[in-house]
């Protein structure tokens, strides 16, 4: 008997034991019953020279109408192919009008609001609007129109639509959802908001939409009754960041339209959601991670759902481009991408979205999967982060692609984790150009390549040419400061920044010269390096006001230019800073052309550096075929198109972005900088780039030679002990010591 | 135990003698591990705390645990009192710590009022200190209940023959009640040199990955090998510190069996 218990707890515990090991393994994949049917996305091309999109609707005849402008007035476009062709009516007595908002009734017309713009002291406007009607044939009907007195002069007319009745409503910026009558112009104000604020607001057929914090209020458009909340469309508003879009007079964070059997359609960065009233689910029709609606430069201004099976989206990139997305149901495709990319980051990108939003619209087989290391909402560090990654790298689990800035590069290197991307990056090389400097950075000795950064920035001074020459040094530079400083020709001599910004922004320019043969730092570099960073930091004294209250180092490091302006305003002499984007290239050109300013590479006595910006490498192991492929388009000229966050490597890229910027624009930038005397303000025309200036900046990113030290512990250690030393809290020698303690410890482990 | 320790250790055994990625290495790793002058100091490092420590709070939780033994009011209260630290979790201690112990923080602000200068605590070799007053203040409590509950097991008989024939409080003490402990101190020593490693909480979390180098510990290495993938020299690091430590329990152990022998 005692013998069978024991036997019995053997087979047990063997049983058990056999059970656990088993979940421990790799599982199979489950087959799974393949689903069919998802709307793809395709793009609708708009004719020739059209910007500027206002507004689109569906009218009544199935066609589609789109206010938009040519590079002369605004007009009219008509198709009733789905975009194949488009009729295009320009209003020619809007040549010289600003429109703001605009509504498209469901019979072609169009409710155009010209706002006039009236002084009432030296620096505040108040406006006025004139209502026009355009027919569909481009007739024009003024109505005299007046928002009603809010006892706010400065009261605005923020959005307008109009329902499927053909009634028009406008919501103005003191939260006021108002009736027009378009024959007289006469308002009235049909709804009770209940005092809450209206962010914006949307019609879906006869429903009005006002999308506040809390959630979505509805009113049907013809009794002006409150309809029942839908709790649902609700957390779709309280689960969101959903305020308004900044910096733009046209778009929402979400639109709401009118979708088939009396829905209501909802679209937004997750995708496009159908919404039954009294329903208790957003069926989603398309998921935003598998189109461009992921991206988050791209800003949405309308949406029309033309039957069950087509969608359309009007929208537009921050930074220009206008789109019409179609979303088409295709019920043979797979609900669900087949294969699965995972890729990467210890940091957010817009630049990286936009680059997984392209690579996904073109290949709609693969589902990419982005996955960021530290979203900055969890209290994950990059260390708890890098972890994780390395934990899953280890079990066979990691990524396909990674994502290298903030990561011991060098180590995944040495440790075999990377694969060989030099193939990859001679096909793109040959097919767009490449900046060879940067790609012979990071080419090894025997050919192999394992990583290529997308983007890549330097560092410049801005100021007189005898200030740019001294720009050469650091030391040079802390010279020419403190001697200006003497002279007293303007309050200050440097723009005011935050002691972890200039660490930074000097490391940047200084560090690639550091590392010594034997990987260690040398000494004598580091502590010129913080003696002069001192200097430069003790030139001016600011009041604590003056000091940015936040760092501004991230992904907009555009700072140079933005320095040139203080020097323009006669506020300072000397800029310096981040070089990082060709529409920054336009600005010091055209900043140049006003004061005569120059600007010039940074610290190039001891090395060219530049810092690059999206590292990527393929991991070994996983499917690197697909991943190789992303790296390709990661590089590739689509995903490079941007004037900002850096430098493209891609060549064509670079040089389309110029030849954008060459173009005459009318545009101006008005600054204004808070100094000792109250805030100063400055407008600069930017001009357009002439070739002779592409080609002498061109000559100057060719130039670059080293990367600067990316290492994060090594840049961490530095700013950590530096910040104590440019506060005055520890003397040089201490900190340079504490330093090269911890960075001998950290290269020695 | 063979699950989650056991099977996990024999895999560690295998990776200590391959590289990162696979691949048979010999004894390479152990031989990197041994020249690397960073596991060198923080293994000389972990011996002083140790060394310094671990005497430091068996006496102080003895002496203690004595006196609330013979107290008779108020004991209950006081073993709670110290049993408190325990309780407080780590990132509060952090917190309260990074108060008192920064530059310009409450000690030293403390000090400044009583017109003594104060110290970069935790960038100074006084971090030092402070990591070995952390080890103490919270597990000061747990060693109490320790002795406390071998100090319940000897009997009150044999006191009070030794009273009878005229023996003072430090001869019992000398003579009973150290000698009936010593089975309960072969635990004690061996929980409070494990909970030596457990101090690496705070010194992470006040002082990050790479802390003043006197409070530069094992586990700081081995964070930091993690962080960098260098899975296989991690291995033969834990290798070895899995040795050095069962050696040191093997030898106590023998030492106490010696000792129960004659």
């Amino acid at each position: 008997m005692r013998k069978n218990k024991r036997k019995f707890a053997l087979l047990l515990a063997a049983t058990m034991l056999t059970g656990l090991l088993a979940g421990c393994g790799g599982s199979e994949e489950t087959p799974q019953t393949e689903e069919t049917g998802r709307f793809s996305e395709t793009e609708i091309a708009l004719p020739e020279g059209i910007s500027d999109m206002q507004t689109m609707a569906k009218l009544d005849d199935g066609s589609l109408e789109v206010i938009a402008s040519n590079s002369d007035t605004y007009c009219i476009l008509r198709s009733s192919d789905m975009g194949e062709n488009w009729d295009v009516t320009p209003l020619e007595s809007l040549k010289d009008s600003y429109i703001n908002p605009v509504a498209i009734a469901p019979d072609g017309t169009a409710a155009l609001f010209e706002v006039l713009s009236n002084k009432k002291s030296d620096e505040s406007y108040t406006f006025t609007y004139k209502l026009k009607l355009a027919s569909p044939e481009g007739e024009i009907k003024e109505i005299n129109f007046q928002i009603p007195s809010s006892g706010n002069e400065d009261a605005m007319i923020s959005g307008a639509a109009y329902d499927s009745g053909g009634n028009l409503f406008v919501q103005d910026t003191d939260a006021r959802l108002l009736k027009i009558n378009t024959e007289d112009g006469s308002c009235s104000q049909p709804f009770d908001t209940d005092g809450k604020y209206i962010s914006y607001f949307s019609i879906a057929g006869k429903t009005l939409c006002a999308v506040n914090t809390e959630g979505i209020m509805l009113f049907d458009t013809e009794t002006g009754e409150a309809l029942d909340a839908e709790s649902t469309m609700d957390d779709i508003v309280k689960n969101t960041d959903y305020g308004s879009v900044p910096g733009y007079d046209r778009g929402a964070p979400m639109l709401l339209a009118e979708g088939d059997d009396g829905s209501i359609l909802i679209v937004n960065h997750e995708g496009i959601f159908r919404h039954t009233l009294g329903g208790s689910v957003n069926e989603q029709l398309a998921n935003g991670e598998l189109n461009s609606l992921n991206d988050t430069n791209l800003i949405l201004l309308s949406a029309v759902m033309m039957d069950t099976n087509n969608i359309v989206v009007a929208a537009f990139a921050d930074g220009g481009k206008e789109k019409i997305l179609h979303y088409t149901y295709d019920a043979n495709a797979s609900a669900v991408p087949e294969k699965e990319l995972s890729v990467y980051a210890l940091e957010d990108s817009a630049l990286l979205r936009q680059a997984v939003t392209i690579f996904q619209k073109n290949n709609p087989d693969i589902y990419v999967k982005l996955e960021i290391g530290t979203s900055g909402e969890d209290g994950v560090t990059a260390e708890d982060a890098l972890k994780v990654l390395n934990t899953n790298i280890m079990a066979g689990k990691g990524p396909d692609v990674l994502i290298l800035d903030g990561m011991p590069i060098d180590s995944y290197i040495e440790k075999n984790i990377l694969e060989d991307i030099s193939d990859i990056v001679d096909e793109v090389d040959k097919e767009d150009g490449l900046f060879d400097n940067i790609k012979a950075a990071y080419r090894q000795d025997d050919g192999k390549q394992y990583t290529m950064p997308m983007r890549f920035y330097t560092s410049i001074v801005t100021g007189d040419a005898e200030s740019v020459a001294a720009g050469s040094s650091l030391k040079k530079l802390a010279d020419r400061a403190e001697s200006l400083k003497k002279q007293g020709n303007t309050p200050y001599v440097l723009m005011p920044r935050r002691t972890d910004d200039l660490l930074i922004e000097l490391y940047c320019m200084d560090s690639a010269s550091w590392k010594k043969e034997d990987g260690t730092v040398d000494t004598d570099k580091l502590k010129e390096y913080l003696t002069q960073a001192k200097r430069l930091h003790d030139v001016d004294e600011f009041s604590k006001e003056l000091i940015p209250e936040t760092s501004y180092w991230g992904e907009a490091q555009m700072y140079g230019s933005a320095e040139n302006i203080g020097n323009l305003m006669g506020m300072t002499q000397i800029g310096f800073g981040t070089f990082a984007g060709i529409s920054q290239m336009q600005m010091l050109y055209s900043v140049q052309a006003q004061n005569g300013n120059t600007f010039g590479l940074m610290d190039t006595d001891s090395a060219k550096s530049f810092a690059p910006y999206l590292l990527t490498g393929v991991v070994s192991g996983g499917d690197t075929d697909t991943a190789k492929q992303f790296v390709k388009a990661l590089l590739g000229k689509e995903a490079n198109s941007g004037a900002e966050n850096g430098f493209s490597v891609n060549r064509a890229a670079y040089e389309a972005a110029c030849k954008d910027d060459m173009a005459e624009t009318d545009q101006s930038i008005s600054s204004s900088i808070h100094g000792g005397d109250g805030e100063q303000r400055v407008d600069v025309d930017i001009l357009p780039l002439t070739q002779e200036n592409i080609d002498s900046c061109t000559a100057m990113l060719e130039s670059l030679t080293e990367p600067s030290m990316t290492d994060r512990v090594v840049q961490n250690l530095v700013l950590e002990q530096g910040q104590k030393y440019l506060d005055g809290t520890q003397d040089l020698d201490t900190t340079v010591k504490e330093i090269q303690k911890k960075i001998n410890l950290y290269l020695s482990e | 135990m063979l699950i989650f320790y056991l099977i996990p250790f024999v895999d560690v055994v295998r990776r200590s003698f391959s590289r990162t990625m696979g691949g048979f290495s010999g004894l390479d790793n152990y031989g990197q591990v041994l020249s690397n002058s960073a596991f060198r100091l923080a293994a000389g490092n972990t011996l002083r705390f140790i060394a310094v420590c671990l005497p430091l709070l068996l006496a102080l939780s003895l002496g203690i645990s004595v006196l609330l033994y013979r107290l008779v009011w108020g004991s209950q209260l006081l073993k709670s009192a110290y049993l408190l630290p325990l309780a407080i979790p780590a990132a509060s201690v952090v917190l309260l710590w990074k108060l008192v112990f920064h530059e310009q923080g409450l000690l030293n602000a403390f000090l400044s009022f009583l017109h003594l200068n104060g110290a970069d605590w935790m960038n100074t070799h006084a971090a030092f200190g402070v990591l070995v007053f952390t080890y103490i203040w919270k597990n000061l409590g747990y060693d109490i209940i320790l002795w406390t509950a071998g100090l319940a097991s000897i009997p009150e008989s044999i006191y009070e023959a030794a009273r009878v024939d005229g023996a003072g409080e430090w001869t019992c003490f000398w003579r009973i009640t150290l000698p009936n402990l010593r089975p309960a101190a072969f635990t004690i020593v061996v929980l409070s040199v494990l909970n030596s490693f457990k101090v690496f909480r705070e010194a992470y979390l006040v002082a990050g990955s790479y802390p003043q180098e006197s409070i530069y510990l094992l586990q700081h290495v081995f964070n930091n090998w993690f962080q960098d993938l260098s899975v296989d020299k991690m291995s033969a690091g834990s290798v070895l510190l899995a040795l050095v430590i069962l050696v040191f329990v093997l030898l106590l152990q023998r030492s106490w069996d010696r000792e129960d022998l004659s």
